[in-house]
């Protein structure tokens, strides 16, 4: 007999165990740690373009995470994700320039400000289901999109720069500049990558204990049958709806720091539908929808594309729209999920299984 | 005519059927009986493409159809009354009728006229989105439906599902004109006895087998019960 | 007062430019489900042949695309046919991404053959016509026709779905799938037959929208914003209720554009958004769903 859940503890029945690690899982766990620490530390012998093709690799990393937890597990496609990504770039230009908030700070406050305008945005997008929900979120991102243009103090329709001024007093830039032996923009850019860094790895992480929570089972739950999750107690709309926040503020956060990055804004730019939406659904697809390791996968064929192939302009367009054809027919659940299912592995595993005494 | 030789179906990975042996003959009544879940339904599916099956397990005129799609089978002259009548919500009564034409479309008995005159109430509301019907209407149209395609063999599955004993009655009559025309008729049910009234030959289902098999006036209520709950 | 009549007059008449943009769409969308985000890039590359065949064989426009809509029924038919049938079953995310790449590959095939050039398609002294409506009332001769067109498009298209066999098989296909197909339906077919009709009507749009406009190959996605937009708001499966979707997105736009001109597509999104909070399945949806 199962006890009930008040939220803290599962009582299972005599001796069974509810299990989400694996063998490899584990290993594979000290394994990421390991790797995380050699990129904090690989700004003493990398090049600077090195360091800024990682902090590319890492936002859309970080973005194709959230899409996924956003599409692949809770159900949400949406096609309009850049309106959080340009909010979020325009709010720490905001912050920095008009508050002369410090840019670290920005980050996060840009992320907590993202969040809140994500509720009333819920609250619109929401009345729709299923393709009317892509088609209105993209919508919405439009809207963003053309009143920010309206703004003149932020640049109106061209936009306006960050200036040196606002980020040369970034928090731990002095500290950068004497270990590292750079100057300011380099250490800059530097104090970029480990944010970039952050989120990158903060936001499997930030997926991975989602789905382990009680709201990931709501969310398979409802993932496999609306009605019957309902049934049982499970309140769709609140789950979906805090999830879209949650991701909404993570989304708002990395465009901030692309932003940072970049220097430069503008509505087009900010909220454009092929670099935030296109290319991030690619990523995701391309690795494999619905699972943590996919955008992994997915991030490092699109980096090796985007390095290569992009000269060829137009081609190289054409190119990724095959490939997403080709994909979508063949193998639908992306590269990582091909693996997976040949070889039965998860790294992030979130399966939930029963386990007897003995085992 | 129509027959099925070792028929199993799968739903994923349950199996539904365990290897069904079955013969229609032209003009015959058959009546397939059985409890919930016994695989009648699945039976019906299997044979008219719905379900998947091998291509050798359903033979009709001595030809392997069981690999075709759905809509091969209809075009050979097997037409279904399916399971809740499932007619198209934003056609009218006349619409459905219409359709049921739309993939085998052969001269023969059936026709608007025809059908109205089995089914009278039918023409009264011709002109009314079929979602407006009560059950019995929209039981009467489903059959129609089937009719138009004048097949060789309508399958009918549980057809006085949910309906009041009087529809029932009523629905049944029109049976034996069907019959008149030479068509063969399986009927799936679930109440026995309007079954066995009409039918030539009945089949009992358990688990997914076929576990009687004989005249109506040959079996006994022993025997059928027996067959019916397996105790 | 004039002006807003004027404003008005001229919504309407913008918005029978984008209700025949979505009348396609809302036949695919309401037979299929099937959301096509190359409809846009389907519509310039339909321009595009149109203007191919105007500088090669000199012809005017009309007949031009009269000559075109075989071709591009038969590409719709083939596209479906091919490749898009393939990708419909429960599932959101394979339709939405094989047309999303598929709009891709339209705007750069296009960009490479015939440059990012802006386009126009030439009729003569008929594109600036006006007729005078007294006071200071004008409207254009081809905005007039635009919407006359649409009307008269909408109206065949129902003709088809409500007098027709083939128009009763979309139907039976859209409403319940597995009992079309035991009706001997095949749906496949009937779903590449319908593409081939959007397509042609993607050629009527295409003329009215190159006759009255530059175009280029990435104005696609913009078309296409405002199509979804008229069909979401007509709500599914109604082909009038897309007119009438067309109409308040066009006047939606013209008001906010005599409010600011900086604001003309803006509100129209907030019209949208406004009628989706409202009434999400759309002013007119079918009965059931």
């Amino acid at each position: 007999m199962m006890a009930k859940d008040d939220g803290k503890q599962l009582i299972e029945p005599a001796g069974y165990r509810i299990e989400t690690k694996t063998r490899a899982s584990a290993m594979l766990a000290i394994a990421g740690v390991a790797l995380v620490l050699i990129f904090v530390a690989l700004p003493a012998f990398a090049s600077r373009g090195l360091i800024q093709d990682l902090i590319f690799v890492f936002y859309m990393l970080a973005l194709a995470q959230c899409w996924n937890l956003l599409a692949g597990y809770a159900g949400l496609v949406s096609v309009g994700q850049q309106a959080f990504v340009g909010l979020g770039g325009y709010l720490l230009f905001a912050l920095t320039i008009g508050a002369g908030i410090d840019p670290i700070a920005a980050v996060v406050l840009s992320g907590l400000v993202a969040a809140a305008f994500a509720v009333p945005t819920a609250f619109v997008v929401f009345r729709l289901r299923g393709p009317y929900f892509a088609i209105g979120s993209w919508v919405v991102a439009e809207v963003y999109r053309l009143v920010f243009a309206q703004f003149k103090q932020l640049g109106g329709g061209t936009g306006t720069s960050l200036p040196p001024s606002a980020t040369n007093g970034i928090f731990g830039i002095e500290w950068v500049k004497a270990v590292f032996e750079v100057r300011s923009p380099a250490a800059r850019d530097i104090i970029t990558y480990w944010i970039a860094l952050a989120l990158a790895a903060g936001a499997p992480l930030l997926v991975y204990l989602v789905l382990r929570s009680r709201h990931g089972l709501a969310l398979f739950a409802i993932r496999d049958s609306e009605a019957t999750a309902e049934s049982s107690g499970i309140d769709s709309f609140r789950t979906k709806f805090g999830i879209y926040v949650l991701v909404a503020a993570a989304t708002g956060m990395i465009g901030a720091l692309i932003y940072l990055q970049k220097a430069r804004i503008s509505p087009d730019a900010a909220f454009s539908v092929l670099d935030w939406s296109a290319y991030v659904i690619f990523v995701v697809i391309i690795g494999g929808v619905g699972t943590i390791e996919g955008p992994i996968v997915g991030v490092i064929v699109f980096y090796a594309l985007q390095r290569y192939l992009a000269d060829f302009g137009t081609w190289y367009l054409i190119l990724l729209g095959v490939l997403a054809i080709v994909t979508m027919l063949f193998a639908p659940r992306g590269i990582w999920g091909y693996v997976a299912q040949r070889y039965h592995v998860a790294l992030f595993p979130v399966r939930r299984m029963l386990v007897r005494p003995h085992e | 005519m129509l027959e099925t030789r070792g028929l199993t179906a799968y739903y994923g990975d349950f199996q539904a059927l365990y290897g069904i042996d079955t013969v229609i003959a032209p003009g015959e009544t058959i009546a397939i009986i059985g409890a919930n879940g016994a695989g009648k339904s699945s039976y019906l599916k299997a044979i008219t493409g719905l379900l998947r099956a091998g291509p050798d397990s359903v033979r009709f005129e001595d030809r392997p159809i069981g690999a075709l799609g759905a809509a091969n089978i209809l075009k050979l002259g097997i037409a279904m009354v399916p399971e809740g009548r499932r007619l198209f919500s934003s056609l009218t009564t006349e619409e459905n009728l219409l359709i049921g034409c739309y993939g085998r479309n052969v001269p023969g008995i059936w026709s608007l006229d025809s059908v109205y005159a089995l089914f009278p109430v039918l023409k009264a509301r011709r002109a009314a989105p079929s979602h407006t019907l009560s059950g019995g209407e929209q039981q009467m149209a489903a059959i129609g439906r089937a009719l138009m395609s004048n097949p060789r063999v309508l399958l009918c599955d549980e057809i006085s599902l949910g309906l009041a004993p009087i529809m029932i009655r009523n629905i049944y009559q029109a049976m034996p004109r069907i019959k008149k025309n030479g068509t063969s008729i399986v009927l799936v049910e679930q109440d026995i006895a309007q079954a066995m009234k009409v039918a030539d030959r009945v089949y009992c289902f358990q688990e997914g087998r076929v576990s009687l098999s004989g005249r109506p006036a040959e079996l006994t209520r022993e025997q059928v019960h027996l067959a019916y709950f397996g105790h | 007062m004039q002006g807003w009549v004027g404003t008005i007059i001229q919504g309407v008449l913008l918005g029978g430019l984008y209700a025949m943009f979505a009348a396609g769409l809302s036949l695919i969308f309401g037979i299929m489900r099937l959301v096509n985000l190359a409809h846009g890039d389907l519509i310039v590359l339909a321009a595009f042949a149109i203007l191919a065949l105007t500088t090669w064989l000199g012809l005017d426009p009309f007949l031009a695309a009269l000559l075109a809509m075989p071709a591009m029924f038969a590409a719709g038919f083939a596209l479906q046919h091919v490749l898009l049938n393939r990708t419909l079953g429960r599932d959101l995310l394979p339709p939405l991404l094989v047309t999303f790449g598929l709009s891709i590959i339209i705007q750069n095939g296009l960009l490479e053959a015939f440059t990012a050039d802006s386009r126009r398609l030439r009729l003569g002294a008929i594109e600036t016509a006006s007729i005078e409506l007294g006071g200071k009332l004008a409207i254009g001769v081809m905005p007039l026709l635009t919407l006359v067109s649409a009307i008269a498009v909408i109206l065949l298209l129902n003709l088809l779905f409500y007098r027709t066999a083939l128009g009763r098989a979309f139907r039976a296909t859209s409403d319940d799938l597995e009992i079309a197909q035991l009706m001997g339906i095949d749906h496949r077919r009937i779903y590449a037959i319908a593409m081939g009709i959007a397509m042609v009507v993607a050629t009527i749009a295409a003329l009215y929208l190159g006759i009255r406009a530059n175009f280029d190959p990435t104005i696609g996605p913009a078309r296409l914003i405002y199509a979804f937009e008229a069909v979401i708001i007509g709500g599914l499966g109604s082909l009038w209720g897309t007119l009438a979707g067309g109409i308040i997105i066009g006047v939606a736009q013209t008001v906010g554009a005599k409010l600011n001109p900086e604001w003309q597509i803006l509100a129209g999104h907030v019209a949208f958004l406004i009628v989706v909070v409202l009434r999400p399945r759309g002013l007119f949806p079918r009965a059931l769903d």
